[in-house]
């Protein structure tokens, strides 16, 4: 049963003035309602019965809504993992992040197949080059000319130490969790798969320390060729890359990591305070 | 002023995605959905909640619109069942479906208008008792199934197939 008005039929101006009011009851109101369905004409004289502001408002949070639904996937996707909105986009606008993070899974798997191949002490291969894993992709994901988001987001009102930090736990935890699966190729899965990260913590965090004196990249290269040479030293006083997995070489490394990261923290907190790395 | 055609297309747009479209729709149908809306609900709030649920709805679901009767029509479809979803966490936002007395006084004027010349259908309508007309304003007019008109009301659906049954047949009785 649907009410069909007879052509031509409208409810006139003090009947929808009524119906706005609430004074129309029952059938009559469910007349008007009806035939507004089906009528342009009657729908537009009851637009300025809504005051403006409220369908502007209602407008607002409804685009607000259709903005987050129409996020990107892996956006939304960190924000169910309760990272915050702000930074899963400056994580996500950073095309310098990605190549970081395709970077980490790249030589991770790289890594992977060298142990899967390595006939003669996998370990000491991985021990070696696992650290500078990290450092590389931080390194990159630092690389401010790789990144045209860069000055957009410096320019934004966003915490900058915040940012930098974002930055390098997102990428870092990436190559750590790539490295972490290339030690599955080790033959036998003892220490070794774990000594491996607090020279790595060390080694990052000092090339992050050094980054803004002599530029990322100087600072990434001269980190990772200080690491070859020192192995390359105990190497020849018989030391082997075992010396890794001491209580001297962690303790040393843990120290490192701690001092490194203060200086950071210290550094970008005055980068906050007004100047500019 | 939008015609049943513009509304179609715009409609059409909004299915590909186009965000004008749909502020366009919002803007020709918003206005009478919250006046409508208002009528069953007086917190204004969820009433604005509910308009946006529905054109939330109405953007992600525009592809299911079957292409036949009025948009306006569907779009209360969507309204009034995110209506329905929002009354049952807010119980006490629901207005009463059938006012009290003042069902009962259909002015002369009020007959003119509504253009109902054979039969006194108005002051049948009027005459039906408060539950019977709730079921018929559920159902006919509001366009809810049985079962959410019982959900509505807090009967079985069962009871809202009954008392639509009885309603028809009091109107008749009382035209006839």
């Amino acid at each position: 049963m649907t009410v069909t008005p007879a052509a031509g039929w409208h409810p006139d101006e003090p009947a929808l003035q009524d119906y706005v009011d609430g004074h129309l009851t029952g059938l009559s109101a469910g007349s008007v309602e009806a035939h507004v369905l089906g009528c342009p004409r009657c729908r537009a004289a009851l637009r300025t019965a809504v005051p403006a502001s409220r369908l502007d408002r209602t407008r607002d949070l409804l685009e607000d809504r259709l903005d987050q639904a129409a996020r990107p996937r892996p956006e939304r996707g960190l924000a169910r993992l309760g990272v915050d909105e702000a930074d899963a986009r400056a994580l996500l606008a950073a095309p310098s992040l990605r190549l970081a993070w395709t970077l980490a899974v790249v030589a991770a798997a790289l890594l992977g197949l060298l142990l899967a191949e390595a006939a003669t002490r996998p370990d000491a291969v991985f021990l070696l080059v696992a650290p500078l894993l990290p450092l590389a992709t931080t390194a990159v994901a630092f690389a401010p000319a790789l990144d045209p988001a860069f000055a957009i987001v410096a320019a934004t009102p966003y915490r900058t130490v915040r940012l930098l930090l974002a930055r390098s736990l997102a990428v870092g935890l990436t190559s750590v969790v790539a490295v972490a699966l290339a030690a599955l190729a080790l033959p036998d899965r003892d220490v070794t798969a774990v000594v491996w990260l607090l020279p790595a913590a060390a080694l990052t965090l000092l090339v992050l320390v050094l980054a803004p004196q002599l530029g990322t990249a100087p600072a990434a290269a001269g980190v990772a060729a200080a690491w070859v040479a020192l192995n390359g030293v105990l190497e020849r006083r018989g030391l082997g890359m075992d010396w890794v997995e001491g209580a001297a070489a962690q303790g040393i490394s843990a120290v490192l990591a701690a001092a490194a990261l203060a200086a950071l923290v210290h550094q970008w907190a005055g980068l906050d305070r007004g100047g500019r790395a | 002023m939008r015609g049943p055609q513009d509304d179609a297309a715009l409609l059409r747009a909004v299915a590909d995605g186009d965000r004008s479209a749909l502020r366009a729709l919002y803007d020709a149908h918003a206005p009478w959905l919250v006046l409508r809306l208002t009528r069953r609900c007086h917190d204004p709030e969820l009433v604005d909640e509910v308009v946006q649920d529905t054109f939330l709805a109405v953007w992600r679901g525009a592809r299911r619109w079957d292409g036949r009767g009025e948009v306006a029509a569907w779009v209360w479809g969507i309204g009034v069942r995110r209506l329905l979803d929002a009354l049952r966490r807010r119980p006490q936002a629901a207005l009463p479906l059938v006012e009290g007395d003042t069902a009962l006084v259909v002015s002369a004027e009020e007959q003119v208008l509504l253009g109902i010349e054979h039969g006194d259908l108005g002051g049948a309508y009027a005459r039906l008792s408060p539950e019977l007309r709730a079921v018929l304003q559920a159902t006919v007019l509001d366009g809810l199934t049985s079962k959410e008109a019982g959900r509505l009301l807090g009967i079985p659906a069962g009871t809202v197939k009954t008392r639509v049954m009885r309603a028809k047949a009091a109107l008749r009785e009382d035209l006839a």
